[in-house]
């Protein structure tokens, strides 16, 4: 095509220009969303999965802070089945950290104010949890390989170590990850619809002591920021 | 409202400000005054409840801001994005800007957005289209906004008029003001061969409310040299005197160091804040 108004370069160009912005503006941005990610899967490759990505899941906002939302559900249909699945927990716990950054902070309650419910009102007892938090669990030790990947020579790890399941949440403006034991973790989930623990557990005959002890633990870890007893 | 939050809208000074990137936020927030005023990008702020959201609402305690958005595509023909005004809107609201602004450009088709600013043909339709885009956007603000001239590297065929034509055009079918990006005119009139002092000599004076001053950077295509605006390195001397030449036929207005990538030192943004705001003095003492 020839140059136009006195241009000093043909539009194959100028569009090959506009082009590699893109191109670049994406893989930036989806780099910063999920750097562990974007190191794990090395520089090339990355660049690759981000063309791709912005071919299939193009962004539908003027607003950056969306695009890359999907990215583990991509990560899924290309990974899923192979060896390299780990990737696509290892994205949701990196979208989890993005996600928290945005959301409302909720002040924990005292831990002591929860101990102090008596055992024969648990039943009726409603958690609000911090809303400024996310529950992620995988069956790969996805909290580690993010943790040695801080460092410049991470130190590899056993995928077959075993599941990891980490409490994802902000206070005072700082994100922190948590481990969680199995329990703890499917506490979190199960209160955090908002239920009262009858209707979360319903059919179920609950131990009130552990169940206790489990609450103490959520409340420890500032995730609980309300409460009521019906 | 969140405590300490400004109620009042603080005018932007006559005067030299930058732009907050992340990196130094830190260092704003511990020097209050440390420049005299300070520009963001708005969609970086659309969650009211964010980290980002809650450290702005901090510096807007003591520095005038202004809000520059990127991502409303005014210059395209699909209807305006409500959800992206309401979010502007509701920031406004927040924060109290002095100034806001977005593009003369379009990054939309169709609900699929490309997150550039694409430039328009200039042609009496596309006048009407963005007219109308940015009338309905000062309406839903209600408030005047700036409109802002960007760096391009192709043009079209179509185009019945030059940019400057164009844009002198639309400020004057919408009332809306001009952000005049120097280093956007300067690297569009070298990508396209026209003479970057017509552009400035074509402005109303009367609409311009902002001056932005950025550096960019060269690259090759083919063999070709294109000059891409990269926002990362520092004014080049070519555009601070086509800067001179603004402040001779438009007058002075807060003036902009705009800095994105490859981020220097704060102090580095600072001096160049200090050479514009030394040209911005000169020019009001000759004035005098």
């Amino acid at each position: 095509m020839p140059a136009l108004n006195g241009a000093r370069f043909p539009t194959r160009v100028a569009i090959a220009v506009y082009q590699n912005n893109a191109r670049e503006t994406f893989r930036k941005t989806l780099a910063a969303g999920y750097p562990v990610v974007a190191r794990l899967v090395g520089e090339s490759c990355f660049r690759g999965l981000a063309s791709r990505f912005m071919r299939e899941r193009p962004s539908q906002s003027g607003d950056l802070q969306a695009f890359g939302r999907d990215f583990a559900e991509f990560l899924s249909s290309i990974y899923g089945k192979s060896e390299y699945r780990y990737l696509v927990d290892v994205a949701r716990l990196e979208w989890a950290q993005e996600e928290v950054l945005l959301l409302s902070e909720a002040t924990p309650v005292d831990a002591q104010s929860v101990a102090r419910i008596p055992e024969e009102r648990l039943e009726s007892l409603r958690l609000r949890l911090n809303p400024a938090s996310r529950l992620i669990a995988s069956r790969f030790p996805i909290l580690s390989i993010w943790r040695v990947n801080q460092h410049d020579e991470p130190e590899p790890v056993d995928l077959d170590a075993g599941g990891e399941s980490v409490l994802v949440a902000r206070q005072n403006q700082r994100v922190e990850l948590i481990a969680l034991d199995a329990a703890t973790f499917a506490l979190a989930v199960a209160l955090s619809e908002g239920q009262t623990i009858a209707e979360t557990f319903t059919g179920e005959s609950l131990d009130a002591a552990s169940l206790a002890t489990g609450l103490k633990t959520l409340a420890d870890l500032k995730l609980i920021c309300g409460f009521s007893v019906d | 409202m969140p405590s300490g939050t400004s109620p009042t809208t603080t005018a932007i000074p006559t005067a030299a400000g930058v732009g907050l990137r992340s990196a130094h936020h830190d260092f704003f927030s511990r020097r209050p005054g440390a420049v005299p005023w300070l520009e963001v990008h708005s969609e970086n702020f659309f969650a009211p409840d964010s980290v980002a959201s809650r450290r702005l609402e901090q510096l807007r305690e003591t520095y005038p801001l202004s809000l520059h958005g990127v991502g409303l595509s005014l210059g395209s023909a699909d209807a305006l994005n409500v959800e992206h005004l309401r979010k502007l809107r509701e920031l406004v609201g927040r924060v109290r800007p002095g100034l806001v602004s977005e593009h003369l450009s379009w990054s939309s088709v169709d609900g699929r957005y490309l997150n550039d600013l694409l430039p328009l043909p200039y042609t009496e339709e596309a006048i009407d289209v963005i007219s109308d885009r940015i009338t309905a956007t000062q309406d839903f603000l209600e408030r005047r906004i700036l409109i802002e001239n960007v760096s391009s590297y192709l043009t079209y065929r179509s185009s019945s008029m030059t940019e400057w034509e164009f844009l002198t055009a639309v400020a004057e079918r919408s009332g809306c003001g001009i952000l005049l990006d120097i280093n956007n005119i300067y690297v569009s009139a070298t990508n396209h061969g026209f003479d970057p002092r017509e552009y400035i000599l074509g402005m109303p004076a009367h609409s311009v409310g902002e001056f932005h001053l950025a550096g960019h950077s060269e690259q090759l295509y083919e063999g070709h040299a294109v000059l891409v605006d990269t926002h990362d390195a520092p004014i080049c001397e070519e555009v601070w005197t086509l800067f001179e030449l603004a402040l001779e036929h438009v007058g002075p207005r807060p003036v902009l160091i705009e800095w994105d990538a490859r981020l220097p030192e704060a102090e580095t943004l600072l001096d160049e804040a200090r050479k514009a705001q030394h040209k911005l003095d000169a020019h009001r003492e000759l004035a005098a």
